[in-house]
């Protein structure tokens, strides 16, 4: 770490001797390094990170708190959002392979998944936010508003959240419609397909609940894997849109130099994906029957 | 009136290379509570035919033929309409074991998709039917909550056979129904087949590569090489009488633990290329009885004795 | 491997997709582009030209930034810092991920073990999160951005490379070889090097497209070298500086134009390149 911590946290100014000293004995400073490690990792599992630099000298975990509800919102919306228009699309390219609609739907997505989030998020903050105000520009809600009804809260929130969500929607769904293609079109050849359509099933029936429902598996275990993604792409679009979420908590504590904060965020971060990829596997569990622990 | 007449069907799939003409020019007819057996090696068309019957071709099409059922056609249906032949009229048994059954869905549910498609059934009457169907397949009833894998290859069969007969069909199209099973299922499946077929008087088009299934459980039999009917009549006088080579050697090639001879009598060669078809016989490069009409000529089929039909130069007719 | 009579044939079937032949269109326009800057730039990017916030007009194609610099200039001589960068990080994510991969996959034993625990390290921590904290530690720059990257990035491509090693080692002409005595050496380099030779290429190729977008993310977080300044960078200062408040598009649509363009034309390239190779080892 870059300079001594003490000096970061007074951004410089200069102490007398035994103030720093006094500082030094409050962060624990001035023991070894393997045990301030280790004290730390003890004070993460109570749910202590320590006290934010920037927001001295609230706790970095209340920081966290606070943002963390806002980010998950916006990227468990996103991800529903995105399973559901990657599964519609990702159907029907692999019902139609290798054909024209096969070949847009392909080449569409892949081009739009080549945007970086960031500016597309730039973009529809541009056109949407600014030039058409439909949506607001910033914040999670309209800031010192009084709501008449419980009702009026949740769309003033979901106004807020609406173009993050579909900024990430935007970037992120390409993935999961190629996955469900690319299974679905080796589900297609199997028997049980064949069965069906002889049953006089319609199109849509089979399209839809009986290959697409077999092509699912891998896309809910990817969803694992989008979240971690999701979560660093939170990141951009809370920046461009001052959404309050942890991802703009963590710019800000890299702008501003606040470690402990930096670190806390990383560590929930972490956790949170460990806790995503354990219930995906449960998920995997139910959806698949012929695995049952 | 037979049930199901096929004139003259030609089905062809499309390749790089050319059409592969792989039924071409076939006519038969199935009557009413009729077992029809059609045999034959891999590739010689004969799941085609059924494929081509249930309009369920895939990258290929039915290029030439009148398939009528009870007098309708077929194969100009608008596909609104076929899909209530579909199922209700005509139903396919493949191969369960190798994925014939969804394995994300119980075999109830199955069978009731089947039943509340084209009928008017609430799902709890049609729980109920499907129960019955798998008592008439002497599966347990409350297995109808299992999912195919778990249940054995042989149950798995009948399950399907049981969601088969879920419409009362007029005709059953089984296409190596028992291919992967141990002979020891083989058998019980293959007398639950006969014995449903007698009791509910449905007709069934069963397709094997074993001829040997299909002696026990036909009353007719059809022999296709290469695209073509070769040979076709009762099961008793073609097993008695085979007049075509290519059926000689079928019968042949099964070892027969009461035969003196020690060795099996295989076939030389290989299934003739469908795009790029030789001339005259298809059989030629490989019958041991070929004569030069045989190379230049493409033989037709006639009746060599009552209903017994024969495709070959060699072979004289009936009279 | 790369006889001439090879290449013919490659090329061959990788014209027949359009997408393919599209990406690399695109590719081969922005780094001529990029190498003829200065002939192509109109002004120097270094200079102050016009007024703040001009749009755009005959003299200014793309308008100016919040201190006058021509947009279009700066896009054009940004796009060889974006390139560069996205070009030495994939280099290394992809030497270091295929030396891993191979290693591991050949050798295995103790040595597979350890390093694939390092891979799933590397694998289960979130990318972006431990990138930021990285850089910021280590202060931003074009370097820092590199670094960090290459960290991160290669152990995708070590499991995909020791997968395919594991598979070629297995097969019969590696057991004949080994019956015929050839050494370690010779086996690697003249089995599986030529085998796993595609998937490197088309991975490369997509690390290239990710380490670009990499690279432009980071910038516009603010980690990124202002005086070097990458497409990224560029769309860093038009937030900073107030480019909506103005509603100066000009300078925000085209620096992410670029990005997408030359990504997209990787990703497409890198895409074909993978179902060729796919095709080719006759997996998938």
């Amino acid at each position: 770490m870059p300079g001594n911590p003490v000096d970061v946290f007074t951004g410089g100014v200069k102490l007398t001797v035994e103030a720093r000293q006094a500082l030094i004995e409050r962060f624990g400073l001035d023991a070894p390094l393997w045990e301030q490690f280790w004290r730390y990792i003890i004070n993460a599992f109570q749910g202590d990170f320590g006290l934010s630099f920037y927001y001295f000298p609230k706790p970095v975990w209340d920081a966290m708190m606070e943002a963390l509800p806002w980010t998950l919102l916006v990227i468990l919306s996103s991800l529903i959002l995105q399973v559901i228009i990657g599964y519609f699309l990702g159907a029907t390219a692999a019902w139609k392979v290798g054909t024209k609609t096969d070949s847009i739907l392909q080449t569409f997505s892949l081009a739009i998944f080549s945007a970086p989030l960031f500016w597309v998020a730039m973009i529809l903050l541009y056109v949407f936010g600014f030039q058409l105000d439909w949506f607001p520009l910033s914040g999670c809600f309209t800031a010192g508003a009084t709501y008449s009804s419980p009702l009026e809260y949740i769309a003033d929130i979901m106004k807020h959240a609406a173009l993050p969500i579909i900024a990430l929607t935007i970037a992120q769904y390409a993935s999961y419609q190629l996955i469900l293609r690319n299974t679905m079109v080796g589900v297609l050849k199997e028997q049980y397909i064949l069965t069906a359509e002889a049953k006089g099933l319609s199109e849509s029936r089979i399209k839809y609940r009986h290959a697409a429902r077999n092509a699912l598996l891998p896309m809910i275990t990817f969803l694992g894997v989008s979240f971690a993604v999701s979560i660093g792409g939170s990141v951009f679009i809370e920046t461009v849109f001052s959404y309050p979420g942890i991802g703009k908590l963590i710019y800000d504590s890299v702008l501003c130099r606040d470690y402990p904060l930096l670190q806390g965020c990383f560590f929930m971060f972490s956790l949170v994906v460990l806790v995503v990829n354990f219930v995906v596997d449960i998920a995997y569990m139910y959806l698949d029957p012929r695995i049952r622990y | 009136m037979p049930l199901l007449t096929v004139e003259n069907l030609r089905t062809y799939y499309f390749t790089e290379k050319g059409p592969a003409k792989a039924v071409d020019g076939v006519s038969f007819s199935v009557d009413k509570g009729e077992s029809l057996g059609i045999a034959g090696e891999s590739g010689c068309g004969k799941s085609t035919v059924a494929l081509s019957i249930m309009r369920l071709i895939k990258g290929g099409k039915v290029v030439q033929g009148n398939i009528t059922l009870d007098g309708t056609p077929l194969l100009d249906m608008p596909i609104r309409d076929f899909r209530r032949i579909r199922w209700e009229r005509i139903s396919l048994v493949s191969q369960a074991a190798m994925g014939g059954l969804n394995p994300v869905y119980r075999i109830g549910d199955q069978i009731v998709e089947a039943i509340t498609t084209h009928t008017k059934s609430k799902k709890a009457e049609a729980w109920k039917r499907a129960e019955e169907l798998l008592k008439q397949v002497e599966i347990d009833p409350s297995r109808a909550s299992n999912y195919p894998h778990e249940l054995s290859g042989g149950m798995r069969q009948r399950a399907m056979i049981a969601m088969a007969l879920a419409l009362n069909p007029e005709l059953v199209i089984a296409d190596e129904p028992t291919t992967a099973l141990d002979v020891v299922t083989q058998a019980q499946v293959l007398k639950l087949m006969r014995g449903l077929q007698r009791e509910l008087n449905v007709s069934i088009i069963l397709i094997s590569h074993d001829l040997s299934i299909l002696g026990q459980t036909c009353d007719r039999i059809i022999i296709m090489y290469a695209g073509k009917i070769v040979e076709m009549g009762d099961v008793q006088a073609l097993f008695r009488e085979p007049r075509h080579p290519y059926t000689k050697a079928l019968l042949s090639s099964f070892p027969d633990i009461k035969s003196e001879s020690r060795t099996l009598t295989v076939l030389p060669g290989s299934p003739p290329d469908l795009i790029d078809t030789p001339s005259g016989c298809r059989f030629y490069p490989r019958c041991p009885q070929v004569q030069d009409i045989c190379k230049a000529k493409e033989p037709t089929i006639i009746e060599v004795a009552p209903k017994h039909y024969v495709a070959c130069h060699q072979v004289k007719g009936a009279s | 491997m790369l006889k001439k009579s090879n290449l013919i044939e490659f090329w061959r079937v990788y014209k027949q997709r359009k997408t393919a032949v599209f990406g690399l269109a695109i590719v081969a326009v922005f780094v001529l582009a990029i190498v003829f800057a200065p002939y192509i730039a109109p002004y120097d990017p270094s200079l102050r030209i016009g007024a703040a916030f001009e749009s755009p007009s005959w003299q200014h194609l793309l308008g100016t930034n919040d201190i006058g610099v021509d947009i279009l200039s700066e896009l054009i001589y940004a796009g060889r810092i974006s390139l560069m960068v996205g070009l030495i990080a994939a280099s290394l994510v992809v030497m270091t991920g295929s030396t891993v991969g191979l290693i591991s996959g050949y050798f295995g034993g103790v040595v597979d073990e350890i390093l694939m625990r390092m891979t799933d390290i590397v694998l289960i921590l979130p990318r972006f999160p431990l990138m930021i904290v990285m850089a910021a530690y280590l202060g931003p720059g074009m370097w820092t951005i590199i670094f960090v990257y290459s960290v991160v990035g290669w152990a995708s491509l070590a499991r995909q490379v020791r997968s395919q090693v594991l598979s070629v080692k297995e097969s019969t002409f590696v057991e004949a070889s080994r019956a015929i005595g050839a050494g370690n050496t010779h086996i690697m380099t003249s089995h599986i090097l030529p085998n796993i030779g595609g998937i490197i290429i088309a991975n490369g190729v997509m690390e290239i497209m990710f380490a670009i977008l990499t690279e432009a993310g980071l910038s516009f977080l603010g980690l990124g070298d202002p005086t070097h300044k990458s497409w990224g960078v560029m769309l860093y200062f038009a937030q900073i500086r107030g480019a909506f408040l103005r509603g100066a598009w000009w300078w925000i649509f085209p620096p992410g134009l670029c990005i997408s363009l030359i990504s997209c034309g990787f990703n497409f390239i890198g895409t074909a390149l993978n179902d060729l190779f796919g095709l080719k080892l006759g997996k998938r």
